[in-house]
């Protein structure tokens, strides 16, 4: 009997699938489908259709099992989704008016010569608080002009009766002991008009209505896309021998550790204020760890197609995972702790020698790791406890080794707990104004 | 090895299995024989199950044939797969003999059997 069309049915569905998959499965998978059809049947029947799609799509998005994998692929997803979503924030938050359109409606608002007209195009500029309907994006134009009237609340009065005469929406007046302002808006502008004693008129872009939609849609898009590159990168790992599993790992950990700062500074901060230009605020930090990710990613690549020979006795691949990734968190819990505890001690030390009197500049107390010190010192209570993301899930899932790498990581983590609480302190809190003083 | 209840599937392809190498589409007339037509694995959801419990380490290739181009793989349980079917096997009858037990000294309507 023949199932030609059966078959290229079949063969068009397994695409579904990734490729390592069908290499290894493929041939197998499509004789299975083709046995378990009956005779003359032309098509697949929808469930099992439905079954190879789902399934394929499935092995597309899995990441290898085990707690460390898939605290990875979580963290790059966060990271991916950060990304993706930069770029539109960016693109919506950077526009500026132009020169001339800002000069213009200068002058309608306020009909004199502007003493003086500057551009903020500072993307991270946090713009002013507006009312509903008039939010403006970082960068404006401010036109300053001398007030054309002795009276400055008259002369904002106006300002607002002529935009509004020129077909602007205008927001309510209102007054805030010697301030007044209002704000307008129409089709793609907004401008605030502030009078205290000269009058300056700040023309900016509005906010796009896309925007919040946009950035979502690409934290979407980053978030997918982020997850399955690590699933491709750590099944690449797992190919790997000894050598470039090393190579993946001196990459990937500090990768997937910063990742957790950006990622951090933004979650934080959109839960506190809601402002999206977190995201862009995050970038500078960012860049260590999409280093990390990259070369990690591009090992990955180099990774031989098939995995190691499974001999009789294969490689016990997420123990020895848990171990590398619980030695990279127990040395980052304790580099930071050791930061913490190095100022703390030199406090001391010098309040010791000096008794009460004035304790110096700690850059020439301490001249040699100064700097060191105090990165240790600030990121320390960032990132130990940002740490624990990864050093958590390890301890919960290697709690049946109860070995010194298991009690190691358990006393590092929980100086990322004692960290941050030991900070506000008196003796944290003065070594550490001290030191950064 | 996992104290965990497996899922239907899976204990159902390890006792297919149990009896002989079987290759894909063998395995899935044996499961649906065994459970009594309870259980219709689609092809997608076994090869998940082939390739996972293959990783684990639980069944192996026996031997590959080619028929007309197609290629059909026979696999095997591992002892491993053996020892894991064998606890679960254990599992269930404990779990069974506790359930009975309790039935029992409920005076559970055994009339329900005896009809």
């Amino acid at each position: 009997m023949s199932h030609d069309r059966l078959e290229r049915w079949y063969r068009r569905l397994l695409w579904a699938y990734p490729k390592r998959f069908r290499r290894a499965r493929g041939p197998e998978l499509l004789t299975t489908l083709l046995d378990a059809a009956r005779p003359g049947q032309q098509r697949p029947r929808w469930r099992d259709a439905v079954n190879v799609l789902v399934r394929g799509l499935g092995c597309r998005l899995a990441v290898p099992r085990g707690a460390g994998y898939v605290t990875a692929a979580v963290v790059v997803a966060l990271f991916g989704g950060f990304l993706a979503s930069v770029g539109l924030v960016w693109t919506a938050s950077s526009r500026l008016p132009e020169l001339g359109a800002a000069a213009a409606v200068a002058r309608v608002a306020v009909p004199a010569e502007p003493s003086d007209i500057v551009v903020y195009d500072d993307v991270l500029f946090l713009p002013p608080e507006a009312p509903r309907g008039f939010e403006p994006s970082p960068g404006r134009i401010q036109v300053t002009v001398p007030a054309v009237d002795s009276d400055v609340a008259r002369t904002v009065a106006d300002s607002r009766s002529r935009l509004a005469a020129d077909g602007w929406r205008v927001g309510e007046l209102t007054t805030t002991g010697p301030v007044h302002q209002f704000w307008a808006a129409r089709q793609d502008d907004v401008v605030r008009v502030v009078g205290f004693g000269s009058v300056t008129v700040d023309v900016h872009k509005r906010v796009p209505g896309w925007r919040g939609a946009g950035v979502a849609g690409a934290a979407a898009v980053g978030l997918v896309g982020g997850w399955l590159l690590a699933g491709w990168a750590l099944h690449g790992f797992r190919r790997h021998r000894l050598g470039g599993r090393a190579a993946m790992l001196a990459f990937g950990v500090p990768g997937v550790l910063g990742a957790l700062i950006p990622v951090g500074i933004v979650a934080t901060g959109l839960l506190r204020t809601r402002e999206l230009l977190y995201l862009i605020a995050a970038v500078p930090f960012a860049a260590p760890a999409a280093i990390g990710l990259l070369a990690a990613a591009g090992v990955a690549a180099a990774a031989p197609r098939t995995p190691p020979a499974p001999g009789p006795t294969p490689v016990p691949v997420p123990a020895r995972a848990w171990q590398y990734l619980a030695w990279g968190a127990t040395a980052g819990h304790l580099t930071f702790a050791l930061g913490w505890a190095a100022v703390v001690a030199i406090y001391l030390v010098v309040k010791a020698r000096t008794g009460d009197a004035f304790l110096g500049d700690p850059k020439d107390v301490v001249p040699w790791g100064h700097d060191i010190l105090t990165l240790l010192f600030i990121f320390g209570f960032l990132l130990s406890p940002a740490l624990l993301a990864v050093s958590v899930p390890l301890l919960v899932t290697g709690r049946r080794q109860v070995g010194v790498t298991w009690t190691l990581l358990f006393v590092a983590a929980v100086t990322a707990v004692a960290l941050p609480v030991l900070m506000f302190s008196p003796l944290g809190q003065s070594a550490g104004t001290w030191w950064m003083d | 090895l996992a104290v965990v209840a497996m899922q239907q599937p899976t204990f159902f392809i390890l006792t297919a299995l149990a009896g002989k190498p079987l290759h894909g589409y063998g395995i899935i007339q044996v499961v649906d024989e065994l459970s009594g037509g309870r259980l219709t694995l689609r092809a997608g959801t076994l090869y998940a199950a082939l390739d996972r419990l293959t990783e684990d380490g639980l069944l192996e290739v026996d031997r590959e044939e080619a028929i007309d181009g197609r290629l059909r793989r026979y696999y095997r349980l591992t002892s491993d797969g053996t020892a894991a079917l064998q606890a679960e096997v254990d599992l269930m009858r404990a779990n069974a003999n506790v359930a009975a037990a309790r039935l029992r000294r409920a005076g559970a309507p055994r009339m329900a059997y005896a009809l």
